[in-house]
């Protein structure tokens, strides 16, 4: 029976792969609205605001998936 | 004595200096052309974030499985294999087009700069009668196709979420890279672009 040797990821991650979604969510948020500003202000909340539409937009496939899955 | 034309006249955008040279540097390690600028905390920034998703890509897509009692390992997500003899459907005439055809993720993570060259180097140097390469060993070096088939089908996904993470960083340093070499999409602060970008934050419909 083929299996993962324990060292390399820890129980909690080994759980779900989505566990490291947040991290790709906060770089990209960050690394695009920092190439759009160079004012610390301006970059903290165009990446606000950008880590909520990835977030929602994230959260509109998983609610539609969820669904499909489930009633059909 | 005040103008009347001046309320209608448009504004022009200040003129920005661009620089080969600090989109070379942020190219080599990204943020390094901005901490060059003198915009010291962006590029740590850039460093930081580009750095941590491109070596956690690394991590996840790295690691062994046993099967059978044979451990099967892979260093790196990293690699550009040579498979044109092998695979090569639109008879592209460069052996490294064929190869970039085989495997594009490499096209995303060649911009993240000097930490993908060892991959580069391994396929300069790459002799399949070897078992590692003369400078990296088996880092960023192709891996056997038994060791990708057993790892695909006998260990979780994070190995392809590994690349993902890999590209990604390599395409947004395109952006770091554009941002050393020409500023910022709305100009450094202060300037008639930077007042836009914050009007627009203001008012985003307009």
């Amino acid at each position: 029976m083929p299996t993962l040797l324990p060292e390399h990821v820890g129980p909690l991650l080994a759980s779900s792969i989505y566990w490291h979604l947040p991290v790709l969510i906060v770089v990209i948020s960050l690394v695009y609205s920092a190439t759009r500003y160079d004012e610390w202000d301006s970059i903290l909340r165009e990446a606000f605001r950008w880590g909520l539409r990835l977030t929602v937009f994230l959260a509109v496939i998983v609610i539609v998936l969820y669904a499909l899955a489930s009633w059909i | 004595m005040s103008n009347p034309t001046s309320s209608t006249r448009p504004v022009p955008l200040a003129a920005q200096p661009t620089s080969l040279w600090a989109g070379f540097l942020s190219y080599l390690v990204p943020g390094l052309g901005q901490i060059y600028q003198g915009r010291v905390g962006k590029g740590l920034l850039f460093l930081v974030c580009i750095y941590g998703l491109f070596f956690l890509g690394m991590y996840l897509g790295s690691g062994e499985v046993e099967v059978n009692d044979r451990v099967y390992r892979i260093t790196s997500n990293v690699y550009l294999p040579d498979t044109a003899a092998k695979n090569n459907p639109w008879g592209l005439p460069w052996r490294l087009a064929a190869n970039l055809y085989n495997r594009p993720q490499f096209l995303g993570q060649f911009w993240v700069g000097i930490v993908a060259w060892p991959a580069i180097i391994q396929y300069i140097t790459y002799n399949p009668a070897q078992e590692s390469g003369p400078i990296f060993g088996t880092f960023m070096r192709e891996p056997p196709e038994t060791t990708i088939n057993r790892l695909q089908t006998a260990g979780d996904k994070r190995w392809d979420l590994g690349w993902v993470y890999t590209v990604i960083a390599g395409v947004l340093n395109i952006m770091v890279i554009y941002d050393a070499y020409a500023g910022p999409a709305f100009g450094p602060a202060g300037s008639e672009r930077s007042r836009e970008g914050d009007a627009k934050h203001a008012n985003p419909s307009a």
